[in-house]
């Protein structure tokens, strides 16, 4: 190789590199929160470490979440066996409490902050099941700036579903049932949402319509089959008095 | 032209290899997550399937790239099968090209077979419908191994050691996915020379966040198509740095 050449080539191509780097640098967008911006993690901060260190963030949101869903989803009638690995927070099940349930859902959205499913149905337990408005409300507050974007069906979900919260603190159930019935599908929407849509129906005083969507859980989730026949026991006795 | 025939031999080497086999534990790895996560967030089981498919695209990846790239030259070396070839009419840089580019087809290869088989789960499993960020990832994974093997080629033939090599490429890799925290703590940072040694390393390690279009699939709008270009000239010109280095010091090698 041409000494000369090859060193000419070389100034070039790392003028070129740095040039280019400059330019994406001022163009590119960050999808994610800086890592300094993490405030607190529990335990396991393995997640957050593997998701920064090999830029796989989005992936170790997805396990975060699941880990949501296990804590607060809980041992169900079908997976009775798994229950020993909940020990850990079997105090907050009995109570009903569910204290990790804000936090996980900020260590979902902290990895990745465009993970719609966890602003939705996060704060649908939050708000909704568990009463803890200001949390929920503060949780949607964070998924509508992160995906500020007046054309998109992700910010009006979000916004619906923060208007629905302040409904229900308000404990306006009418106005609530008015936003929920535009936004949950009882044949496509997750179980959460479906069930969220139920309890304030029989809250309101529907019990028909509150029957009906417990049928349809119980058609679509066999995971929450106990539940709805219970529920449909129970609102069958209202709806003939 | 020197150099097909030498990338030619170095993919039927990598064949020989055995490198494929990595793609039956793709299958099983991406079969298996598709059934435990379907069962444990059904809401979210295209988004799951996706991110775990794309994460073992790149890893699985990069191994195999890191793996062939450093026993490149070394093996050959070791073996003293470079006699035979050095004492042809090949000049040394068409030899690292060659090595190189067979590398590489061999890796496109497998991230597009294991691609086909994670599209085929996402049809069958999710209902998965077309979108063109996860295109444009999967050709932006394509582009972090242009870098990485160049890097691992380079590294091998700077330290001489497999191992060394492999935990530079490793350290680089990191390093790579960690460039916008490089960079704000470079801002942050006071003491000069921290400040220098911090910007240094974002200016001359490969910036693999440009390239993690994976990280986007949510937010395709905030990627436009001059900067998606602007990165993949970018990631070119890094391995053609990585490639006249390595072939410089190995025109400098005395056999």
């Amino acid at each position: 190789m041409n000494k000369g050449v090859t060193a000419v080539a070389l100034a070039m191509l790392i003028a070129v590199a740095v040039r280019l780097n400059i330019y994406i640098g001022d163009n590119y967008i960050y999808p994610f929160p800086p890592a300094s911006s993490l405030q607190d993690v529990r335990d396991n901060p393995y997640l957050e470490l593997g998701g920064l260190f090999f830029g796989l963030r989005s992936l170790a949101a997805d396990v975060v979440w699941m880990k949501t869903l296990q804590y607060y989803g809980g041992p169900s009638e079908n997976d009775a066996d798994n229950a020993a690995s909940y020990e850990a927070y079997e105090h907050d099940m009995e109570q009903n409490v569910y204290t990790q349930l804000y936090p996980l859902c900020q260590r979902a959205v902290w990895l990745d902050p465009y993970f719609l499913h966890v602003y939705v149905l996060g704060s649908a337990a939050l708000g909704f099941v568990q009463e803890r408005y200001e949390q929920a409300s503060s949780l949607l507050k964070e998924g509508i700036v992160w995906n500020y974007n007046p054309g998109s069906l992700k910010y009006w979900r979000m916004s619906y579903s923060l208007a629905a919260i302040g409904y229900a603190k308000a404990r306006d159930y009418k106005k609530v049932i008015e936003i929920l019935e535009k936004t949950v599908d009882p044949n496509e929407s997750p179980l959460i949402l479906v069930r969220v849509l139920a309890n304030i129906y029989e809250k309101n005083g529907e019990y028909r319509k509150s029957y009906l969507l417990w049928k349809i859980i119980a058609e679509r989730f066999p995971e929450a089959g106990r539940q709805a026949r219970e529920k449909t026991t129970r609102l069958s006795l209202y709806i003939k008095r | 032209m020197n150099i097909l025939p030498i990338a030619e031999y170095t993919i039927k080497e990598n064949i020989r290899s055995k490198i494929f086999y990595i793609l039956l534990l793709f299958i099983l790895m991406m079969v298996g997550s598709a059934l435990v996560f379907s069962s444990l967030s059904p809401d979210t089981e295209a988004r799951v399937i996706t991110d775990i498919g794309l994460a073992c695209i790149e890893i699985f990846s990069f191994m195999a790239g890191i793996f062939a790239a450093v026993n490149l030259v070394l093996e050959e070396i070791e073996n003293r099968t470079i006699y035979l070839l050095i004492t042809r009419p090949l000049r040394r840089w068409e030899y690292i090209l060659g090595r190189y580019l067979g590398v590489l087809v061999i890796l496109f290869i497998n991230i597009l077979l294991m691609f086909t088989a994670l599209l085929v789960l996402l049809r069958f499993t999710a209902g998965w419908r077309p979108e063109a960020m996860l295109f444009w990832s999967l050709i932006t994974i394509f582009f972090k191994m242009i870098i990485i093997v160049s890097v691992a080629l380079a590294a091998s033939l700077v330290f001489t050691s497999n191992v060394t090599a492999m935990a530079f490429s490793f350290f680089v890799w990191i390093i790579g996915h960690f460039s916008n925290e490089l960079r704000i703590l470079a801002v942050k940072v006071t003491a000069p020379l921290a400040k220098g040694l911090l910007y240094f390393l974002y200016y001359t390690m490969p910036n693999f966040q440009f390239l993690n279009l994976k990280d986007k699939l949510a937010i395709p709008e905030t990627m436009p198509m001059n900067v998606v270009f602007a990165v993949l000239v970018y990631a070119t010109v890094y391995a053609a740095i990585m490639l006249i280095i390595g072939s410089y010091l190995f025109s400098k090698k005395e056999f």
